[in-house]
């Protein structure tokens, strides 16, 4: 391989490796140190490459001899590393210091193509972990440098493989020939483009389901019962080797304290008041980030005991045990359904948030618990970077989620109502559901009327509540509430009609970042809602959402990214501006939103409308149209070849009534017979062509020889006619006549213009 | 088979594999790192040829050359267009020089929009032959280096000659010492004639008056005339084996390149004695050039030696003979051979030939041995037979110093 010539080479190395460098302290350096790690890798890069075009230079063999040290001094720390952190940060390690040691040497196109490799397994690794969508201005900003050493490279390869031109003149500027800005604005306008639009089909999630990683939760109970601890400070989690992780000793799971400490959502609590809500309401900070392919809701808590204001979850929860952290919960499933995995982005109360009806789950532990209903416990409280999957039976009823049904006697906690229910609310659900006999269609129903009667708010949660029956306040006299109310308020009506009711509160999934392809889910996304048993057409535990603003979004298909990015970042505009709702710019804004979205639907109901159009015009294609067009088309064909067949006659016939005409004039018209003959063999006059010099060209071609005698001589008789000084003899127009007749016989092998015989 | 480990090939392996990754864990920013891929790709694939699209470049170099000289190409390139222009390459197909530089290139950094660029290169002309120099091409990977896109801007293919190096040889015996000049030809040492003056002499009777060295005479007191020394020439016949076997070796070292060599570098030192000189050689076509003397005779042997291949089948006793047809009697023969094409019932008849003929003859013998992968020394039978019939003989072999051949 050849010695690197261009010095911007070398510029361009070091881009690369610092943007990739960049990226993996971003995503896997605890934060804080992040900018430390970074800074002191660039220095170390940089004084390498600087040693490395010296050694290009000069071939010093004390350059080589450091380099060489260093890269002993990467190995050893690989080692350390190895057994102290795991694997994945050794070899990370291994790769950035590797290259780091390799610098100080770098002289060879091949080394060059070393580092390019080893940034791009970088960069692919940060991006697999990354789930912040601002990581994609390091992939820009990467494919930028990428494209800067392209450029020097191939700089390079000219400069190593000119004999001349402006080979000095190059090896004496450090600057490109390129127009960079320009350049780089194509390549991310298209990409852009592409991202946007390349078809993204359904995932099949090859040995890449279930995953899991971040915190082991070892079970302290686990080893007393088993009698022994484990032999080696590792287990396998998700296939992946966790070891020395710092181990959670199990609490009591459901400790309030560690509820209210980490989520402050009260919903979470073994006993929630309806009227508390907590301090998340509020908060726009991540607690999850969910890889899943489609919204959800995953469910913490189910509480069935209700007594007007206090929710209390049964405590039936079993333990399961497994060693290699994969539990099954109730009967073997076969799949497929929805796959979840769980990356935790703040610490989180000690449970495991699944959609219904969870199936599997792979939880970084060796014991979880698992209640009747359904719902998971983790063994102590969850600490951020923790990351467990869960496989779900969810289906769909009519656009809403459901799970499979229970066993009946199991629905009996579900049907008790509080004593001191007023009267009115059982009556206010016998109104709603009036001559409805079907228990989908009456719970329906009763969602319809909380959604459309009721007004959300959150001030509910911030004032003291009255004194009196909350849900009798509530659905009688203020007719507004947070979400608990309208969860509560449909459970309780939903029981006094005999249809087991449950709340569920956890986490509405529902804000796809179409950038990073996660569900982000927020401390505000904490809610409430409704499951109710519903034998018709075969549903189980069916999700409703009485909550108005709230809607229970289906299964979406995103073949194309381009709705979800544009999706989402209308819903961060939106969310921006009702922040700022009281600004000048804030309503100029959406008042420009307004507009444009009112352009969009109009625009998509054009489109709707031509693709109906055009629907409606291959439908009667295919009805009917097609024979008509078949018809036509042979109609047309027949028309075609009888005129052709028969025009030799027709023409014939033409020139048998002409020959009592003016000789001149006839003798014009069997040229002009003869011209269209040929035009229609393909061999038309042009027309800056003379007559004389058509026949050479048409005598000339070897299908046309044989008719050269008849062409020469209505050439010359037409020339003679139209040039020539006396006039026409009928002895020359008879001589036309059977000259013509010859080459309309010969037309007997008509060919279609296009075709050449 | 062309080259399949490309940087394009290689990007877009890494871009399916990018989104098969992407699909398959649905990580998203994956597909954004696909999709910053496959827009580089394009464009890579499109800005090239965009490149080419208004340029042209053409070319000019001499006709001919010898070989091993160093000639200057000069190139001028064109942009027509409307925008400037990056890293245009130039590639000719200049098959006469080395094996390495067979498809020189050169570059423009940077050409502005309706402007052009001349420059020259140098190129070393490998071996001796005919070639067709071209066709240019014209070829961009600008700016990213992925991919190429090239365009033909010159389709002529315009000839070109490399000559044989020529070397200088010492002396050689053309003629012998009592050989009777034949016509054309004077006796040395006559007064006046032609070529250079050496000296003054009596008067004999015969000497014309005109060549009277009158203050000589007035010194002497008797009639001085001055002398000119009249070089002795002779008729030389070259004539080479270019039977398809005679030829051993590979590259520039094979038997016909020193045959070519030594007849080119014989030929120029007779043309420069006066002698006059005849090429023959028998090849898939008759390698003729007449008799006639002087230094622009040389330009006509240097083109036939230029073009000379062995790829006849006309064996060199028969070439011999019928280049006996063309001799003149009593003049100089120089048979140029390998031991193999001496082999053979008719070599001794076509030597029998010109000793009838009263030629002189100056063999030089190439060992033909010593060209083949594993040299060896052929068995100098044909030596011994030349030497008997009084000839010349010079034994050539693979890495000789060509000039201390002839000067032993």
């Amino acid at each position: 391989m050849n010695r690197v010539q261009y010095p911007p080479l070398y510029v361009a190395v070091f881009l690369v490796f610092l943007l990739a460098v960049g990226s993996v302290a971003v995503t896997s350096v605890p934060a804080g140190s992040g900018p430390a790690v970074a800074i002191i890798w660039i220095l170390f890069s940089g004084v390498g490459l600087v040693s490395g075009w010296r050694y290009n230079q000069t071939g010093a063999r004390t350059i080589k001899v450091v380099s060489d040290g260093l890269a002993g001094v990467v190995f050893v720390l690989f080692l350390l590393v190895f057994f102290v952190r795991g694997i994945v940060p050794a070899l990370l390690l291994l790769l950035i210091g590797i290259q780091a040691a390799r610098n100080f040497t770098l002289a060879l196109r091949r080394d060059f193509v070393f580092s390019y490799v080893i940034s791009l397994v970088l960069m692919f690794y940060a991006a697999s972990v990354s789930k912040d969508a601002s990581f994609l201005l390091f992939i820009a900003a990467y494919v930028l440098a990428v494209m800067f050493a392209l450029m020097a490279d191939h700089v390079d390869e000219t400069l190593a493989h000119a004999r001349g031109g402006d080979r000095d003149v190059l090896l004496r500027r450090m600057n490109l020939p390129v127009k960079g800005i320009g350049l780089a604005a194509a390549v991310i306008g298209l990409a852009a483009f592409i991202y946007l639009f390349v078809p993204r089909p359904s995932t099949p999630m090859i040995q890449a389901f279930p995953s899991g990683g971040g915190w082991y939760y070892q079970n302290v109970d686990l080893e007393r019962e088993s009698g022994r601890m484990p032999a080696a400070f590792e287990m396998v989690v998700g296939g992946t080797i966790v070891t020395g992780r710092e181990r959670r000793t199990s609490a009591d799971a459901g400790d309030d304290p560690i509820v209210a400490k980490t989520t402050g959502y009260a919903g979470f609590q073994k006993k929630f008041d309806i009227s508390e809500r907590g301090a998340c309401a509020f908060s726009n900070n991540l607690v999850l980030y969910l890889r899943s392919d489609r919204p959800l809701y995953a469910r913490g808590k189910v509480f069935d005991a209700f007594n007007g204001r206090v929710w209390t979850a049964r405590e039936d929860a079993k333990k399961l045990y497994s060693r290699e952290s994969d539990f099954v919960l109730g009967e073997r499933f076969l799949g497929p359904g929805t796959a979840q995995t769980y990356t935790l982005a703040s610490d989180l109360p000690p449970i495991i948030f699944a959609a219904y009806r969870p199936a599997r789950a792979w939880f970084p532990g060796s014991m979880i618990k698992c209640a009747q209903n359904l719902s998971l416990q983790a063994p102590a409280a969850l600490r951020k970077g923790t990351v467990y999957s869960v496989l779900s039976d969810l289906r769909d009823a009519k656009g809403r989620p459901y799970g499979p049904s229970q066993e009946p006697y199991k629905f009996l906690p579900y049907l008790e109502l509080p004593e001191t229910l007023p009267p009115r609310v059982r009556e206010l659900a016998a109104q709603v559901t009036g001559g409805i006999t079907n228990d989908y269609d009456r719970a329906v129903a009763i969602e319809t009327y909380l959604k459309s009667n009721y007004q959300y708010t959150l001030t509910t949660a911030l004032r003291e509540p009255p004194v009196r029956d909350l849900l009798e306040n509530f659905l009688f006299e203020s007719r507004q509430g947070h979400c608990e109310y309208f969860a509560s308020s449909m459970v309780v009506m939903l029981r006094t009609l005999g249809i087991p009711a449950r709340l569920v509160t956890g986490y509405a999934a529902h804000r796809y970042n179409a950038i990073t392809g996660y569900y982000e889910v927020r401390k505000m996304d904490a809610h409430a809602w409704v499951e109710a048993q519903i034998p018709e057409y075969g549903y189980g535990w069916v999700t409703f959402e009485p909550t108005p603003s709230i809607t229970i979004l289906p299964p979406e298909q995103r073949l194309f990214a381009f709705s979800a990015v544009m999706k989402y970042f209308e819903e961060r505009i939106e969310s921006v501006l009702q922040t700022n709702r009281d600004r000048w710019w804030a309503k100029f804004a959406g008042k420009i939103m307004a507009f444009l979205r009112e352009l969009w639907r109009l625009f998509k109901e054009l489109l709707l409308a031509l693709l109906q159009a055009g629907t409606t015009v291959v439908l009667w294609f295919l009805k009917s149209g097609w024979l008509a067009i078949l018809a036509l088309t042979s109609l047309a064909g027949l028309v075609l070849v009888l005129y052709r067949n028969l025009y030799p006659f027709i023409a014939r016939e033409r020139l048998r009534r002409a020959r009592n005409h003016e000789v001149a004039l006839f003798i014009m018209l069997c040229y002009r017979e003869m011209e269209k003959v040929f035009a229609w063999r393909n061999a038309g006059r042009q027309s800056a062509q003379t007559a004389s010099e058509y026949e050479i060209i048409l005598t000339a071609l070897p299908r046309f020889r044989h008719l050269a005698p008849h062409i020469s001589r209505i050439t010359m008789l037409f020339n003679h006619v139209r040039y020539g000084m006396t006039p026409a003899t009928a002895q020359e127009a008879a001589t036309a006549y059977e000259s013509c007749l010859q080459i309309l016989r010969d037309t007997g092998r008509v060919k279609r213009p296009g075709n050449v015989a | 088979m062309k080259k399949l480990v490309t940087k394009r090939n290689v990007l877009i392996l890494i871009a399916v594999i990018f989104f098969f990754i992407a699909w398959n864990r649905s990580i998203n920013l994956l597909y954004g790192m696909f999709a910053l891929l496959t827009a580089t790709l394009i464009l890579s694939l499109v800005l090239p040829r965009l490149s080419l699209r208004t340029v042209a470049a053409s070319r000019t170099l001499p006709s001919a050359a010898f070989e091993g000289e160093t000639i200057e190409l000069s190139v001028n390139v064109e942009n027509r267009g409307r925008w400037g222009r990056s890293m245009l390459q130039v590639v000719d197909s200049f098959p006469a020089a080395g094996p390495d530089f067979q498809n020189p290139m050169t570059f423009v950094a940077r050409l502005r929009r309706r402007a052009s660029r001349h420059y020259t290169y140098s190129l070393e002309c490998y071996k001796r032959g005919e070639y067709q120099i071209g066709p240019l091409r014209m070829r961009s990977a600008y700016p990213l280096g992925i991919a190429n896109a090239e365009k033909t801007t010159d389709h002529s293919l315009v000839p070109f000659l490399v000559y044989p190096r020529v070397f200088e040889i010492p002396s050689l015996p053309l003629v012998s010492a009592s050989s009777t000049p034949m016509s054309g030809v004077e006796a040395a040492g006559k007064a006046g004639g032609s070529e250079e003056f050496f000296g003054t002499r009596e008067y004999r009777r015969g000497d014309s008056l005109r060549h009277i060295h009158w203050p000589s005479t007035a010194r002497h007191g008797e009639l001085i005339v001055k002398e000119f020394e009249v070089r002795a020439a002779t008729e030389v016949t070259i004539v080479l084996d270019l039977h398809a076997r005679s030829e051993v070796g590979a590259g520039k070292e094979t038997t016909l390149e020193y045959a070519v060599k030594i007849a080119t570098s014989i030929a120029q030192y007779a043309l420069l004695r006066g002698h006059a000189i005849q090429l023959a050689g028998y090849g898939e076509r008759e390698h003729i050039v007449p008799f006639s003397r002087g230094v622009h005779h040389l330009a006509a042997v240097l083109e036939n030696m230029a073009r000379v291949r062995a790829t006849g089948s006309v064996p060199y006793a028969a070439a011999v003979m019928r280049a006996a047809d063309l001799m003149r009697d009593g003049g100089t023969t120089v048979l140029i051979m390998t031991r193999e094409g001496a082999r053979g019932k008719e070599f001794p008849a076509s030597l029998n030939l010109l000793r009838t003929k009263r030629m002189r003859l100056l063999c030089v013998v190439i060992d033909e041995g010593t060209f083949l992968e594993r040299p060896r020394r052929s068995m100098p039978v044909i030596d011994a037979v030349l030497l008997g019939l009084g000839a010349s003989v010079y034994v050539v072999s693979k890495g000789d110093d060509l000039p201390g051949v002839f000067a032993q």
